[in-house]
């Protein structure tokens, strides 16, 4: 069918100004902003040259936010991804009790992370909550979850598994889904058991899926905000404070747009390098 | 055969429970008198207190946030609907220049989270006088990467036969968009409304930052700020949390497939 030469510009158009407005000069910008002293009340700004970045690299808080990202990266991308795939790999079964345990495990990811927040406030609470009756049974003493500087990120850590497994578990569920039953059979007939199926057939199909979940998990990882600012304000003593919640606090509770920016580029080059791994390993793949 | 069946069965139940056990949690909670709650930890609700939610409606204003939610939520939801299907269309069917490096650069933008932006956008708002207002909340989410190639996908299995027939009949390229490819591709903006509506309604950090007055609150904002005020009333926050995500609830019951179907496609969202 023929169009007039202009006429598939004029229909990218609206989506394409928004995206160059909305993403692609908020990135040069941000560029710019993290080489200037940008005051946000009078709006005037002076050049920094590298001032902003020798400010957060001498800046302590920097590095334990940085350090507390890697931790929590560590510890929600493999467990949320290898719960995920083996509650996946369980129930990949055509009957209906199955869809229900799938079901169950999704519930938690139409909940914002803000109301699980709250939800996992109420669990760990001190002295109310449940978490801590359960461990009195057990005769364990209470736990002080979000409370104490050395638990509150791995409880932050359990709240984000708690929504995230389910959302890892249906991407893997589809990716199982597509994988030919016929090479089961074939592994089958050669006798090999549950764990070489695995193995020999289900790993390295799943492998760009699972490559795939991978990078999308980092990338959320390194943005999550809302459970932590509803939970701990990045406490106590800096404790759960991310690059993220760091980011927040430089810009929009010491007003330091620049370093705010330098910490973001910081956040950003993480991304990409991300992005540049799964492109440069799994090609470009639609 | 028959116990390893078993135990599968017993496993995934007991995973079940664990993520489910939450809800069932709140629900009773918030149905719970404000004393009892501190002290009583058995499933078995003596009292249905009703009241905790109409308390909790009233507490913070929340007929408001909900005004808020939904508007920035459905009109951001049926704007990328808009934008994704034109764009869409163009990459899908039709030959111009720059093609590939355009469809390249739309998926590039979906890696890009949110918050990697909100500095620079909280300037750019802040000089277009946008900060603390509904455009501010709508315009910059009216595009996304995912609704483009989601349509994209969508009309490239639409058969161009039925395309040239429409053609044949002396209809134009637009009226054939809308009323002969569009409604082919129904459910990729069901994946999108559903995918959408759910990530715009659970959103606090975009809200927290462009917003600053306590009418320009949207639920998850409010939420966070009834918890600052009332932190240890736990009844009234749980019924707080209850009533908030009736929404995403109610559309996870109806179109669980299709939200499953856009994470599954490839749902990056901001």
């Amino acid at each position: 069918m023929r169009h007039k030469p202009l006429e598939p510009y004029l229909y990218l158009s609206p989506g394409l100004v928004c995206l160059i407005i909305f993403i692609v000069i908020p990135i040069i910008f941000l560029l710019l902003l993290s080489f200037f002293n940008w005051d946000m009340i009078s709006g005037v700004y002076s050049f920094a040259g590298l001032k902003n970045y020798i400010e957060m690299l001498s800046d302590p808080v920097f590095f334990q936010a940085a350090r507390n990202t890697a931790v929590y990266a560590a510890g929600v991308v493999p467990l949320s991804m290898a719960i995920g795939l083996i509650i996946a790999a369980l129930v990949n079964e055509k009957i209906k009790i199955f869809s229900i345990y799938r079901s169950s495990v999704f519930i938690p990811v139409i909940v914002s992370l803000a109301a699980s927040g709250v939800i996992w406030l109420w669990i760990y609470d001190y002295r109310s909550g449940i978490l801590n009756h359960i461990l009195a049974g057990a005769g364990i003493s209470r736990i002080n979850w979000l409370g104490s500087p050395d638990t509150a990120l791995l409880s932050v850590i359990i709240v984000t598994l708690w929504q995230r497994i389910g959302y890892n578990m249906v991407i893997f569920f589809a990716g199982l889904q597509v994988i030919p039953r016929n090479l089961y059979e074939a592994a089958m007939i050669d006798g090999a058991n549950g764990l070489k199926r695995f193995r020999y057939v289900t790993w390295p199909n799943l492998l760009p899926t699972t490559s795939f979940v991978l990078v999308i998990n980092l990338i959320f990882a390194f943005r999550d905000f809302d459970q932590i600012y509803v939970m701990t304000r990045g406490g106590p003593m800096r404790a759960t404070t991310t690059l993220v919640y760091h980011i927040y606090e430089t810009a929009f509770s010491e007003f330091n747009i620049g370093m705010a920016a330098a910490a973001t580029m910081v956040l950003f080059s993480i991304v990409m390098a991300a992005t540049w791994f799964y492109l440069r390993f799994f090609g470009e793949k639609e | 055969m028959k116990v390893s069946r078993a135990i599968t069965h017993i496993l995934l139940i007991a995973v079940s429970l664990v993520f489910i056990f939450p809800f069932i949690w709140i629900v009773i909670t918030s149905l719970r008198g404000r004393l009892e709650v501190l002290s009583e930890y058995s499933l078995i609700i003596r009292q249905f207190n009703w009241e905790n939610y109409v308390s909790a409606w009233q507490a913070t204003n929340f007929p408001r946030q909900f005004f808020n939610s939904f508007t920035v939520a459905v009109s951001v939801t049926l704007g990328q609907i808009l934008t994704s299907a034109l764009a869409g269309y163009a990459l899908a069917r039709m030959e111009f220049k720059g093609k590939k490096v355009i469809f390249m650069s739309v998926l590039a933008t979906l890696i890009i989270p949110y918050h990697i932006l909100i500095v620079p956008l909280f300037v750019m708002l802040s000089r277009f006088g946008w900060i603390n207002t509904y455009r501010g909340m709508i315009i910059p989410m009216l595009a996304n990467g995912f609704g483009i190639y989601l349509f994209r996908q969508f009309f490239k299995k639409v058969p161009v036969e039925l395309e040239e027939a429409a053609a044949v009949d002396g209809a134009s390229r637009w009226t054939t968009l809308w009323k002969v490819v569009f409604p082919q591709a129904l459910p990729a903006a069901g994946t999108l409304f559903i995918f959408t509506f759910v990530a715009e309604w659970n959103d606090l950090f975009r809200w927290l930052i462009f917003t600053h007055s306590s009418d320009m609150r949207n639920v998850q904002l409010g939420l966070s700020v009834f918890q600052e005020q009332f932190a240890t009333d736990y009844v009234r926050l749980m019924a707080a949390v209850v009533i908030i995500t009736i929404p995403t609830f109610v559309l996870f019951l109806v179109g669980q497939k299709k939200l499953i179907q856009g994470i599954s496609i490839g749902g990056i969202k901001g």
